[in-house]
């Protein structure tokens, strides 16, 4: 594991030095399950930037226990963090609308990707997520029993996320 | 010691009250937090469900529209996959929310998920979804759809009740709780209140007891001293009426010197007593005030008149001032007054061996009738040392320097100054400075009057029997004095009867009546007084009132009952007693007593007071 978060940073190096460059991402080759939009540096969909699977699973990838307000019982998630796509887009803003398939949307303040350590998950309980089951993307706050219990972020907890525009600025 | 315990004991149970009230207040608010936290809480969860069931069917009706969509061919199977999972993500959605054991909605989401399951198939499949089959789910769909919402809302006032219960039963246990607290609360009120009054009853009654106490000491303390004036009095009486005897019979130079010693002796006794009794009765809140109209300025003269001589023999200068704003007639119980003033001119002449003593007499605080009559007497003479200036007002406290005890005194005369002015509605103050002299300064509250009022009035003041009564010891050095030469000649009648168990007592009388008197009978006890006058006429009986067996006042009621039943004029009685307290006064009068000359008796005083009885009652013939 080391190796491949070394990689992984690597990586990421990489992709910052690149950032200024238009339409500089690579190409997604499998199907869009992410698309981000507005005040983004790097594309790969003309204004926007697409990401499918396995360009997700190349940012930084994070597997996180936690309770969540919609289960029971501690959870498994995984998927790279939304910190890590964020830079990987160069997003310069203060909130994030996300939309899901459905076209409900909640707005995310940018320093909770930072502060509450935000992932994008794909995987629950080691399984991809189909959008029955909530997919393709879950956004989730690590969070404890109690915190769960209250609901603390039942709002920001977007499922079926496809869309995300970075506003302000 | 018991002082700081009922303090703490006091401060304990403020603590207690305090704690109480805290405890409530804060239960109170919490619970308040609590109750409205509650309603947020429920209000949320029956919008969470509304919000479920809602976006439930509205997923529904968008899988319906793109099965009609793909009827027409506007949408590939492929795509029918994004609605129908997120139909089914709804359903199973609403599936694990909290029903609140909505039976039918949980059937029905259960047949949903299988219905779900069955036609996964087809919409996935391989093969191609007939347009026929499209139309058929769509209308199935749109039963399970309709069936939803039927289900919820047949159920809708039924969940909001038990959503409420289910608040009501949490509500219910933080009632009792409150409840618990707020009878807690008021049980520690309630101890915190009984404790309080159990406590200030017992405050009270011991305060009581006390009272009690003190009352019985006071009472046991006035007859004590009336007792003890009367036992040093009588003597005293024979003392006293012995010297002047004395004195008035032809004597060598030697002996001359004696009596006069004697006789200063006898005074200064006297005095003591009196200001003992004064000093009593005051303490124990039973001087009695007579207020009086009289003209100030003559007053004041006849004041200086006794203290004049003494100064002049010390070379002092006495002075008087007095301001415009004075009333020239006031109305205060001069004898009281002139007690105070009398006092403080004394002290100052006798503390002052070169120099001046001043008085000024000034008005302040004007109201419409009283005015604070002030006065002050100043001295030049030994003053009083600064740290002894507030216990010269102290009973028996005489400053401890050569002066004081070269002069003597009862050291009570400050005392009764300053109790007599605070009584007259004053106060009595001091400023000294060793060796620069003294200034008392007092006031008292006085009316202001007319001469026109005095006039009238003075006639019946003057008849008034107790103000005969020697008040003060400088009456009686006045008789002393007075009595040998200017010994007025009462018109008297022939026979006297006196009557006293004393031998002595009666032989003094009857030497002061003798020259008065054509004849003098003697009784040594009340049985034998009235034999005596019921075998003769007299003129004036001189009644002794505490006598062994028939006493004085029993023996005069006798007499008056035998003159009322029968036989013609009513002779003077007048009591010759030391009981002279006011409550004596007034029984000597009901039981038929005409005037009182107290003891130790001044011949001058005697005589006059039987002449104006005589002459009030039965005019003499003779003179």
């Amino acid at each position: 594991m080391p190796l491949k978060s070394f990689t992984l940073s690597l990586c990421a190096l990489v992709i910052s030095g690149v950032a200024s460059l238009a339409a500089n991402l690579p190409e997604p080759h499998g199907p869009i399950v992410l698309e981000i939009s507005g005040s983004i540096e790097n594309t790969n969909l003309g204004k926007k930037a697409g990401f499918d699977v396995e360009m997700m699973r190349e940012l930084d990838w994070q597997t996180v226990e936690t309770h969540t307000p919609f289960t029971d019982g501690p959870q498994v998630f995984a998927g790279p963090t939304l910190s890590s796509v964020l830079t990987y887009v160069g997003a310069s803003g203060t909130q994030i609308k996300a939309t899901a398939i459905n076209d409900y949307f909640v707005e995310i303040p940018m320093t909770d990707a930072e502060d509450h350590g935000v992932i994008l998950a794909l995987e629950h309980n080691g399984v991809p997520m189909r959008i029955r089951d909530k997919g393709p993307i879950w956004v989730v706050y690590p969070q404890s029993e109690r915190e769960a219990a209250n609901k603390t972020f039942e709002n920001e907890m977007v499922w079926q996320l496809n869309r995300m525009s970075i506003q302000g600025e | 010691m018991s002082l700081p315990r009922e303090i703490w004991g006091r401060l304990a149970r403020l603590g207690v009250a305090v704690i109480v009230l805290i405890s409530l207040a804060a239960t109170a608010l919490v619970l308040r937090n609590n109750f409205s936290d509650e309603y947020k809480r429920l209000t949320q969860r029956i919008e969470a469900i509304e919000w479920k069931v809602s976006q439930t069917i509205f997923e529904a009706q968008r899988l319906e529209m793109a099965l009609l969509s793909f009827s027409h061919n506007a949408l590939s199977q492929r795509q029918l996959a994004v609605p129908f999972e997120i139909f089914w993500s709804r359903i199973d959605v609403l599936r694990q929310s909290e029903l609140l054991g909505n039976q039918d909605l949980i059937g029905e989401l259960d047949a949903i998920e299988n219905y779900l399951i069955e036609i996964e198939d087809e919409i996935y499949g391989a093969e191609d979804l007939t347009v026929r089959r499209a139309n058929v789910i769509q209308e199935e769909v749109a039963d399970w759809a309709a069936n939803i919402r039927q289900t919820w809302l047949a159920k809708r006032e039924q969940n909001r009740a038990i959503v409420l219960a289910a608040i009501g039963a949490d509500n219910q246990r933080k009632l009792a709780l409150l409840e618990l607290s707020v009878f807690l609360c008021f049980a520690l009120l309630a101890v915190y209140l009984f404790a309080e009054l159990f406590f200030a009853n017992r405050a009270y009654s011991r305060e009581k007891q006390l009272k009690e106490q003190a009352n019985d000491a006071y009472e046991a303390m006035s007859s004590f001293l009336a007792n003890v004036s009367h036992e040093i009095r009588t003597p005293l009486n024979a003392i006293a009426g012995m010297v002047q005897l004395l004195s008035a019979s032809s004597l060598g130079p030697d002996q001359r010197d004696h009596v006069q010693v004697a006789g200063d002796a006898a005074d200064t006794l006297l005095a003591t007593v009196n200001d003992v009794l004064d000093l009593s009765r005051i303490q124990a809140g039973r001087m009695p005030l007579r207020t009086e109209l009289f003209e100030l300025l003559p007053e004041l003269e006849r004041l200086m008149g006794i203290h004049r001589h003494a100064a002049e023999e010390k070379g002092l200068n006495l002075s008087i001032s007095v301001t415009p704003e004075v009333p020239k007639v006031i109305k205060v119980d001069r004898f009281r007054l002139e007690q105070v003033l009398n006092n403080l001119v004394a002290n100052a002449v006798k503390f002052t061996q070169a120099g001046e003593v001043s008085l000024a007499f000034s008005v302040r605080n004007r109201t419409d009738a009283k005015h604070e009559l002030h006065f002050s007497v100043r001295d030049t003479g030994v003053g009083i040392p600064e740290n002894s200036l507030d216990i010269v007002f102290k009973p028996f406290s005489q400053i401890d320097n050569g002066f004081s005890r070269e002069h003597g005194g009862t050291g009570l005369g400050l005392s009764i100054s300053r109790e007599l002015c605070q009584l007259l509605g004053g106060d009595l103050k001091v400023a000294s400075r060793l060796g620069e002299g003294s200034n008392f300064h007092g006031w008292v509250v006085v009316e202001e009057g007319h001469l026109s009022e005095i006039r009238s009035v003075s006639v019946t003041e003057r008849v008034e029997p107790a103000e005969q009564l020697p008040r003060r010891d400088s009456d009686v050095v006045d008789s002393y004095q007075k009595s040998s030469e200017t010994s007025p000649k009462p018109t008297c009648g022939k026979r006297a009867l006196v009557v006293d168990d004393s031998a002595t007592n009666r032989l003094v009388l009857k030497r002061f009546l003798q020259d008065e008197f054509d004849e003098i009978i003697e009784a040594e006890s009340g049985l034998r007084a009235i034999e005596e006058f019921e075998a003769q006429h007299f003129d004036t009986i001189l009644m002794d009132i505490q006598m062994p067996g028939m006493d004085g006042i029993e023996t005069t009621r006798r007499i008056r009952s035998q003159h009322e039943s029968g036989n013609g004029v009513r002779v003077p009685i007048i009591a010759v007693t030391a009981n002279v307290m006011e409550h004596q006064v007034s029984e000597y009068m009901k039981n038929g007593i005409d005037d009182i000359v107290a003891k130790p008796v001044k011949k001058a005083t005697l005589l006059s007071t039987i002449g104006k009885n005589l002459s009030g009652v039965a005019p003499m013939g003779a003179d």
